[in-house]
């Protein structure tokens, strides 16, 4: 058949056969059926090349200079126990409470920003809104979509982020925590006093995630006078490098 | 052995796209690897054949079984572009490549 010669009856023969099919992916289990086994088939492959890709990543990293990125992780491994010990005592070793975690191995970057598409699925037990940490504990989204076998991970970064946070400075303070350009913690009483460095971890209050998970430091404070509140911006503790596992929150 | 390239290939750049670059360039903007395939192909091939379209409709699917979202976001965007890029190879330009 060519396209040019007939191309209305084409046309017509074509798009009822994709609004047909768009319809049964959206509308019924199929669609989640077959993203599924696709995923099954190609799970494989793909922890192959994502393991590949962060070993590649890995070395890229020490062969800038070797040298300097020993110290420089020596110390900053340093600095993370002492955050650590801190933490623990900042937050009445709520941190050590015990949740029930599920290993899980990053296949990859779904399509749409944002997301990781993680080998544990329904079948495991996962289910939509369970929270996703790292190794270290840092905070790294949320179970947005479970197939039978595989999760779709939302990362903190994604627009649609909002949750209760605290920010663990002079004062405890609270407020809610979206991702924009930049992940931002608003409505902080603006009496409340920040520094830049601050430790800032989940809240419970929200019922979304455990409390006392890491999600980040201050990175900047945004004070208006004419606002009855103050916000500050957060470098976020989770970055997308060297990632082969994370682990679900089944049960807190 | 067109179709085992056709499918293959895209396969590949699929798994490039999705596992191995969002891991090794973690912070970098990524290129859409099926969409510069596609229209590479459309513009080698004689804009008279329609191969152009099964392979829009395959690396669309592929890029919609990778995400959870709406299943033909991605079908409708390749499938759009491989119909304009075809208009304008056929109405607008001619080259004389050794074609597909």
């Amino acid at each position: 058949m060519n396209i040019s010669s007939k191309p209305l009856s084409r046309i017509a023969i074509f798009l009822p056969i994709l609004v047909a099919v768009v319809i049964l992916f959206n509308f019924t289990p199929a669609g989640d059926f077959t993203r599924n086994a696709f995923l099954s088939v190609s799970k494989p492959l793909q922890s192959a090349f994502w393991s590949k890709g962060v070993s590649i990543q890995k070395d890229n990293f020490e062969e800038k200079d070797p040298d300097t990125r020993l110290i420089a992780e020596i110390a900053e491994l340093e600095r993370q126990l002492e955050e650590m010990e801190e933490l623990r005592q900042a937050l009445d070793l709520e941190i050590n409470k015990d949740f029930e975690v599920l290993d899980a191995l990053v296949l990859g970057r779904a399509t749409e920003n944002d997301h990781l598409i993680l080998s544990r699925g329904s079948n495991d037990q996962v289910r939509e809104g369970m929270p996703v940490i790292s190794s270290s504990r840092v905070l790294v989204g949320e179970v947005a979509k479970s197939l039978k076998d595989f999760s779709y991970v939302r990362l903190i970064s994604h627009p649609d982020t909002n949750f209760d946070g605290r920010v663990l400075g002079k004062d405890d303070s609270l407020g809610v925590i979206k991702s924009e350009e930049n992940l931002i913690m608003e409505m902080i009483n603006r009496e409340a006093d920040l520094e830049e460095g601050d430790k800032v971890v989940t809240h419970p209050g929200g019922g979304i995630y455990p409390g006392g998970i890491f999600i980040g430091e201050v990175a900047e404070i945004v004070r208006d006078d004419a606002e009855a509140f103050q916000s500050v911006i957060v470098d976020p503790g989770f970055k997308t490098r060297n990632l082969e596992y994370l682990f679900i929150i089944t049960d807190f | 052995m067109k179709t085992i390239f056709f499918i293959f290939v895209p396969f590949f750049l699929f798994l490039l796209q999705v596992s191995f670059l969002p891991a090794a360039f973690p912070f970098s903007p990524l290129p859409n690897l099926l969409m510069i395939f596609l229209i590479v192909c459309l513009i080698l091939e004689d804009p008279n054949h329609d191969g152009g379209f099964y392979l829009a409709l395959f690396s669309g699917a592929l890029s919609d079984l990778a995400h959870y979202q709406f299943f033909g976001f991605y079908i409708i965007i390749f499938f759009s572009v491989a119909y304009i890029v075809k208009f304008i190879l056929k109405n607008y330009v001619q080259i004389s490549l050794p074609g597909f």
